[in-house]
């Protein structure tokens, strides 16, 4: 196992998004990750979470392009590891969301934490407790 | 030492870009600042950029904070 920490959705959309709270820290964490100056990753699933979101008019008031959005995407993933998905992902996020009796979208959490986990990552940088603080093996890293 | 002046918004929070400290005063308008200690060859845009995150200044995130799945995958 190692330091490296997971860089969450909520972390990048907050770093772009001026009004939220937690912008500042947010966005000093994820310049510090692309500068290499902190031990990060991101997940295949965490860079579509975020092009979700900040495509989506129902969560911005001013969504971006796909375009601007597929490139604010590849500025982290040629910066930062993208952690593989295991090819049993299934059977583990099964496995953990049933340990957990997690349901609904909570599977999507449970899910990356079973991408971390079989990836040796055990830290995550996210302000969302709601999962990843139930799950054995897992530390949150709030900013 | 190398200097740059550079025009710089004053957001809503009166902070201009990324400077510490609020700036008191008007709000909304424009100041003129100087950046000193500018290294002699900066980086190029495009490499720094790439490092930087992009802070979309007109885009605001709609609640609730935080922002978890049960909201992202709301409409899938």
């Amino acid at each position: 196992m190692s330091d490296r920490a997971l860089l969450d959705a909520n972390l990048l959309v907050y770093a772009m998004a001026p009004n939220a709270p937690q912008h500042a820290v947010a966005l000093r964490v994820c310049n510090d990750a692309l500068a290499g100056s902190v031990d990060a990753c991101v997940a295949a699933q965490v860079l579509f979470e975020f092009f979700a979101t900040v495509t989506n008019p129902k969560r911005v008031t001013t969504p971006r392009t796909p375009a601007v959005a597929w490139s604010e995407v590849e500025k982290f993933r040629s910066a930062l590891p993208v952690l593989p998905v295991p090819p049993d992902v299934v059977e583990r996020t099964a496995a953990l969301a049933q340990s957990l009796g997690t349901a609904a979208q909570e599977v999507f959490d449970v899910q990356l934490a079973a991408t971390m986990l079989a990836n040796g990552v055990e830290r995550i940088y996210t302000f969302d407790h709601g999962v990843f603080g139930r799950v054995p093996g897992i530390r949150i890293v709030e900013p | 030492m190398p200097q740059k002046l550079v025009r710089a918004r004053i957001r809503e929070d009166r902070r201009v870009l990324e400077l510490p400290e609020p700036i008191p005063g008007a709000v909304g308008g424009e100041v003129y600042v100087a950046l000193v200690g500018l290294p002699e060859e900066p980086p190029t845009d495009r490499t720094a950029s790439r490092r930087r995150v992009t802070v979309w200044e007109d885009m605001r995130l709609r609640g609730p904070f935080p922002l978890t799945r049960r909201e992202i995958y709301e409409d899938v």
